[in-house]
């Protein structure tokens, strides 16, 4: 197994720290699965995280000037799945704030690690060299099932969310009055986040939202069409989760889609040219 | 004791000083700075200026940091009372503070550089206060009395110039560097070499915890200091949080910082300094290893006594001998106010070294000695008696202080003796 990788435009190098930083701020223990093509960061579906579960992919070539992958066999096993500690790759990148070039490779120091390698500008004719080696632990191929792309579940609704941070400003001061909120919304563009209490009820509404575009030959699926176009559909989820989704947000995205399945779960899916993240918060029990 | 307090009292009356506006920013970062190391500032009214010292309480790091005369508006020292003293360096009266309450006066970095005037310092010798008259724009003046106590002088011994490694750059370097490692890393390696500096994070264990930790390494090529000159090849680990809090201090000062150190277990200095008006050394210790203590050894020019490995691999510099007490050449406890300076000459073993006040430019040695049972072992501050035994596994005193109940221990200056190398 060999994975080495470079990045050496500055924007580039910004560009993946957001993408770091916006996955750091999701989740603790972050696997990322790396392929010829793609670079994934994922979060599966367990109980330890309360059911959140997060998928994130970015086409290597975006990103990097060089990329060198090597799996665990030439085959059906040319991937590699290593489980890391976000809050680490993301102090690692951190460094990379000015660099002149990031490398990013798998080295075997004590233990297997993720050596991130930074070059800084100096006051002298050679560089400085940041390195960091953040140790990793390699998922055996016999456990890849649990990665795969989670399946979009047939929801209700689909709609494309308002400016992140006007719903975030929001749903930061809804959260002093509960720790539960009610996302809901329908197929005409309508949209509302409630927080009820014995003693109050708050909700706020959006109107006239986009709804995305239903593409029949692309990836995007159809919301149902047992659903009656005005009826909302509703999920009520943890705050804080939705919180830590809402304030965690770099990548600055074009679209934010929001698929609700009633009484289910809440899906996010951010657009983005280069990166495509997903987001799973099921509802919690009444 | 009686008589001595009294002497001292009086002694007390009549420091006074006066620090323009300019020049109370530095003093309150260096009381940040102070804070962020020790719990008490020893002030040290010198003729040369005022001496703001601490030291923290595990003994590991020592702070000295002199605002010479010409940063004063006004400056009195207080030497009214003929000391029998023929030094110029003596301190005449002394006292510490704490810092907590200090701190107080000093707070807002901001509000003292937008609106403070002057800061008057007096030490008033009938209350018992120090106090600090900060006045400020508009016609506000804030008078703060903080209760002090008389106290010891704190002087740690280093050999400073004797250093074989020296390094000089910009704080800037340093801080870009140190920003690198994780805020909760507690120590740091150093490793010199002619060719290049590496600073790396540090871990005391090698179990698998410490394995699933992040670490880190910067390299720095000689390049970017103003001065590189490594006489020793080695690696010097010590603490990273007093580093932050001296780097923050630099900050301010802006200054280039020199950086003297040996090997493994002999103290790292930091020191910064504009000639006449300011000097700052920022002496902290390293973690001593097996083979450091042999690279001791090969110094001719330190008379420091290796030969007593050090049994504990993880303490830092160990505990000077006790005799030597940390006088400057020909000069006596202040605390004998009723004789003449009298260097009294107790029977020691043989390595003994001399002792300078570390503000001037010639070294002091540092006395390294291994566990022995010696009676007259010193423990640093804490006064000893002399039946306990020294055994500090951790970080240890790499100095030695004196104190009012010292007077018979009082002594001084001897030359260094040079057949003590192997210890015989």
């Amino acid at each position: 197994m060999r994975f080495r990788a470079k990045v050496v435009n500055i924007d580039c190098i910004h560009h993946f720290t957001n993408v770091v930083n916006t996955i750091s701020k999701l989740l603790k223990k972050c696997s990322i699965r790396l392929t010829k093509e793609k670079m994934f960061f994922i979060l599966p579906d367990q109980v330890a995280n309360g059911g959140v579960s997060m998928w994130c992919e970015l086409k290597q070539a975006n990103f990097f000037d060089e990329y060198q992958m090597d799996g665990v066999n030439k085959n059906e096993l040319n991937e590699i799945y290593l489980e890391i500690v976000a809050e680490n790759l993301c102090r690692a990148i951190k460094s990379a704030n000015n660099a002149k070039s990031l490398k990013i490779k798998l080295t075997k120091k004590q233990v297997p690690c993720l050596t991130v390698e930074i070059e800084l500008p100096s006051l002298s004719s050679t560089a400085r060299i940041v390195t960091h080696d953040i140790p990793v632990s390699v998922i055996p191929s016999a456990l890849w099932g649990e990665y795969q792309e989670p399946e979009m579940p047939d929801f209700h609704v689909s709609l494309c969310l308002p400016p992140l941070k006007t719903v975030k400003h929001i749903v930061e001061r809804l959260k002093n009055l509960s720790s539960y909120l009610t996302l809901s919304g329908n197929q005409e563009g309508d949209f509302a986040l409630k927080v009820e209490t014995e003693l109050v009820s708050a909700t706020t509404r959006f109107s006239d939202l986009e709804i995305p575009p239903y593409d029949p030959d692309g990836d995007s699926q159809a919301p149902s069409k047992l659903w009656p176009p005005s009826e909302m559909a509703s999920a009520r989820i943890d705050v804080k989760k939705l919180l830590q989704f809402l304030a965690g947000q770099q990548i600055n995205p074009y679209k934010v889609i929001c698929n609700i399945v009633d009484q289910s779960a809440v899906h996010f899916f951010l657009v983005h040219d280069d990166i495509s993240l997903q987001y799973f918060i099921p509802v919690v029990a009444v | 004791q009686i008589h001595y307090l009294a002497g001292l009292l009086i002694e007390f009356q009549n420091m006074k000083c006066v620090l323009p506006g300019a020049n109370v920013k530095l003093f309150a970062k260096a009381i940040h700075c102070l804070a962020k190391l020790g719990h008490y500032v020893y002030f040290e009214p010198l003729d040369t200026g005022l001496a703001l010292k601490t030291v923290n309480s595990s003994r590991s790091a020592y702070v000295s940091i002199l605002f010479m005369k010409p940063l004063f508006q006004v400056y009195n020292a207080g030497s009214d009372i003929d000391l029998t003293v023929d030094d110029d360096n003596l301190p005449i009266t002394r006292c510490k503070v704490a810092l907590k309450t200090l701190l107080q006066v000093f707070k807002s970095l901001a509000n003292i550089e937008r609106s403070v005037e002057t800061c008057d310092i007096d030490l008033d010798g009938d209350e018992c206060r120090l106090v600090f008259q900060l006045k400020c724009k508009h016609g506000i003046t804030k008078t703060h009395h903080l209760t002090f106590q008389e106290c010891e002088s704190l002087q740690a011994i280093f050999a400073k110039d004797l250093s074989p490694n020296v390094l000089k750059c910009d704080h800037k370097v340093l801080s870009d560097v140190v920003i690198n490692f994780s805020s909760s890393l507690e120590e740091i390696t150093m490793l010199v070499s002619p060719c290049k500096v590496v600073l790396r994070s540090y871990s005391d264990d090698e179990s698998d915890e410490i394995a699933q930790l992040m670490k880190t390494e910067v390299s720095l090529n000689p390049e970017e200091f103003s001065q590189y000159q490594i006489g020793v090849d080695t690696d010097v680990t010590f603490c990273l949080k007093d580093v932050r809090a001296i780097l923050a201090f630099c900050e301010v000062a802006a200054m280039p910082v020199n950086i003297h150190f040996e090997v493994g277990g002999k103290p790292i200095i930091f020191s910064l300094g504009h000639n006449g008006y300011f000097r700052a050394n920022f002496v902290i210790a390293t973690i001593a290893t097996d083979k450091n203590s042999q690279h001791s050894n090969a110094t001719a020019n330190f008379t420091t006594n290796t030969t007593f490995p050090t049994t504990n691999k993880r303490s830092f510099v160990k505990p000077s001998r006790s005799k030597v007490a940390p006088k400057p050449l020909r000069k006596v406890s202040a605390q004998k106010t009723n004789a003449k300076p009298q260097p009294t000459k107790l029977p020691q073993p043989k390595d003994c070294d001399s002792i300078n006040s570390e503000h001037d430019v010639s070294p002091e040695i540092p006395l390294q000695g291994g566990e022995q049972t010696n009676a007259t072992r010193y423990e640093g501050f804490n006064s000893p008696s002399p039946k306990q035994p020294c055994f500090k596994n951790v970080k240890t005193v790499f100095f030695a202080a004196t104190q009012p109940n010292d007077l018979d221990r009082t002594v001084l200056v001897l030359a260094p003796d040079s057949d003590n190398e192997d210890g015989t």
